[in-house]
């Protein structure tokens, strides 16, 4: 018995590599047959697809903050991600911006990298094609604005929890927040923000940089919510019940899920069952592969 | 969208799959936007780097602030030559220790409070959960059982890696590393997965652009 199953593990280990590749290739080719059928499918009938998951507690904490951010405050959206994430991360901002443009509520952007400046003017553009917020106008100045790329990492963090207002007396443009910005009127410091979100994937001196500011900010009922990519989940985790992350959306799932809820015009189903069945099977050949090396080392 | 009127359009079509031609083998296409990636990255950088520090470090100076000199000569102090026979060389080293110790000096709380404190305060969770109605919650229960398994057995790894004779110490050591490896292979999937996003966001960009309206 014991032998036959290490048979069975020996049969594994001479599977040659690039064949466990091609299942990958399969269901990547699968989601672009979907691309074309989804289109369709939307421009046929505005039928609300279902997501096969249902929110957690930590997804619905998230639901709950956005949804209770009173109208016509503001909020400041920190943009640390670049191209390499914009996929993942795009429309789960376009999403938010959706949402809170839907309630009139002001958005500060601002970045700690410099690949994140345009990443933020994409994702407004974005939700402006989409028009799924039912606003006419949504004005540069009035509406929103970017406050620019800080520099320093996790100095630039602890500028922006203590010093705010002196960092930024101007804009991406170089035009004074004071007078020429409605948007950032009694707004001198990040406490008077209604939430601060953070778009992320990297992380500051190894810190994911919601939390560190979270940490060196002296007003604890702020509300922080941070999105994370896929690959900076392990980095973001272990913060997730913790005081210094309100909410966090990280990975596939949490994003799809967030997607699904604020912004339904983005058809992402398929991509979220495609991509599920992809890391199923790559977690299923980690622990297949580990099992045997265990066992192969056990005959030894 | 019309292909024929958006000239960045075609540019970021041609561009991707100049890149996605590496795929079968290194060719003067994929060199030369390989070439133009590395070159355009540069001078975006350059000009963000001069826009947001140098231009206003400069405007400061001008309008009096002459503070804002001792970080300017800080910076010139970096490019001493490094040959230590130099009189002067070591002073080098003065804006780069500083920069450390500033780093350090704000990243140790941050530390202590982030990564000690509180996660010794969320990892003290109870290990059988109910909810609001006093049923118990099994995927929370579940998954509070297994962090302790595996943090313990991750633990007992580390011990095992050293010669000894404790059976459990072994046994559990190896149940650890399956954990450890499991972890790993976890991250890498979600990084792969994370890059297989872009390549099915720069796919369904291709099929975008190219769907002509005659």
């Amino acid at each position: 018995m014991k032998d036959s199953i290490r048979n069975i593990f020996a049969l594994f280990t001479k599977i040659p590599h690039w064949v466990l590749v091609l299942p990958v290739i399969f269901l990547t080719l699968l989601h672009y047959a979907s691309f074309f059928d989804t289109n369709k499918a939307a421009e046929k009938a505005e039928k609300k697809s279902e997501l096969y998951v249902s929110p957690n507690e930590s997804d619905m904490k998230v639901f709950k903050i956005i949804e209770e951010i009173p109208a016509d405050s503001k909020v400041l959206i920190l943009v640390n991600y670049g191209p390499e994430s914009k996929y993942e991360l795009e429309p789960a901002m376009s999403a938010l911006i959706g949402k809170l443009a839907e309630k009139n509520i002001g958005i500060a952007f601002a970045t700690m990298i410099p690949n994140g400046i345009e990443s933020a003017f994409t994702a407004v553009e974005k939700t402006i094609e989409t028009g799924s917020f039912g606003k006419k106008r949504f004005v540069y100045g009035h509406e929103y604005t970017h406050l620019g790329f800080i520099v320093g990492g996790s100095i630039a963090t602890y500028l922006i929890a203590n010093n705010f207002d002196e960092v930024r007396e101007r804009d991406i443009f170089n035009s004074s927040i004071d007078f020429r910005q409605p948007m950032m009127n009694n707004i001198a410091k990040i406490s008077d923000f209604s939430a601060v979100f953070e778009f992320s994937s990297q992380t500051f001196d190894g810190i994911p940089g919601l939390v560190s500011l979270a940490v060196m900010l002296k007003d604890k009922e702020l509300k922080k919510v941070a999105f994370c990519s896929s690959d900076m989940l392990p980095a973001y985790i272990p913060f997730r019940e913790t005081l210094y992350l309100d909410g966090l959306v990280g990975g596939f799932r949490s994003i799809s899920l967030f997607i699904h809820e604020f912004q339904p015009s983005i058809i992402i189903e398929k991509q979220y069952s495609i991509l599920s069945a992809i890391l199923l099977y790559i977690i299923g050949i980690v622990i297949l592969s580990n099992l045997s090396k265990l066992i192969a080392k056990d005959k030894k | 969208m019309n292909i024929f009127n958006d000239l960045g359009t075609i540019t970021a079509l041609l561009l991707t799959v100049a890149v996605f031609s590496g795929f079968f083998k290194q060719n003067p296409v994929y060199r030369f936007a390989e070439s133009l990636f590395i070159g355009v990255s540069a001078g975006y950088f350059a000009v963000i780097w001069y826009f947001s520090i140098i231009k206003p470090a400069f405007q400061s100076a001008v309008n009096g602030e002459l503070l804002i000199l001792v970080p300017f000569m800080a910076g010139l102090l970096l490019f001493l030559p490094s040959n230590n026979d130099t009189k002067y060389s070591k002073l080098r080293f003065l804006p780069a220790a500083f920069i450390i110790i500033v780093t350090t000096a704000i990243n140790i709380p941050v530390y202590f409070s982030a990564f000690i404190q509180e996660m010794i305060r969320t990892s003290v969770i109870p290990l059988i959960s109910y909810d609001k109605s006093g049923n118990l919650q099994a995927d929370t229960t579940i998954n509070a059982v297994l962090s302790i398994i595996c943090v313990t057995s991750a633990m007992l790894f580390l011990v095992a890696r050293h010669k000894n004779n404790n059976r459990f110490v072994n046994t559990t050591g190896e149940i650890g590393r399956f954990f450890v490896l499991v972890a790993i292979g976890s991250a890498f999937a979600y990084t792969l997965l994370s890059r297989l996003i872009l390549f099915m966001g720069k796919i369904e960009f291709i099929i975008n652009a190219t769907r002509f309206k005659f």
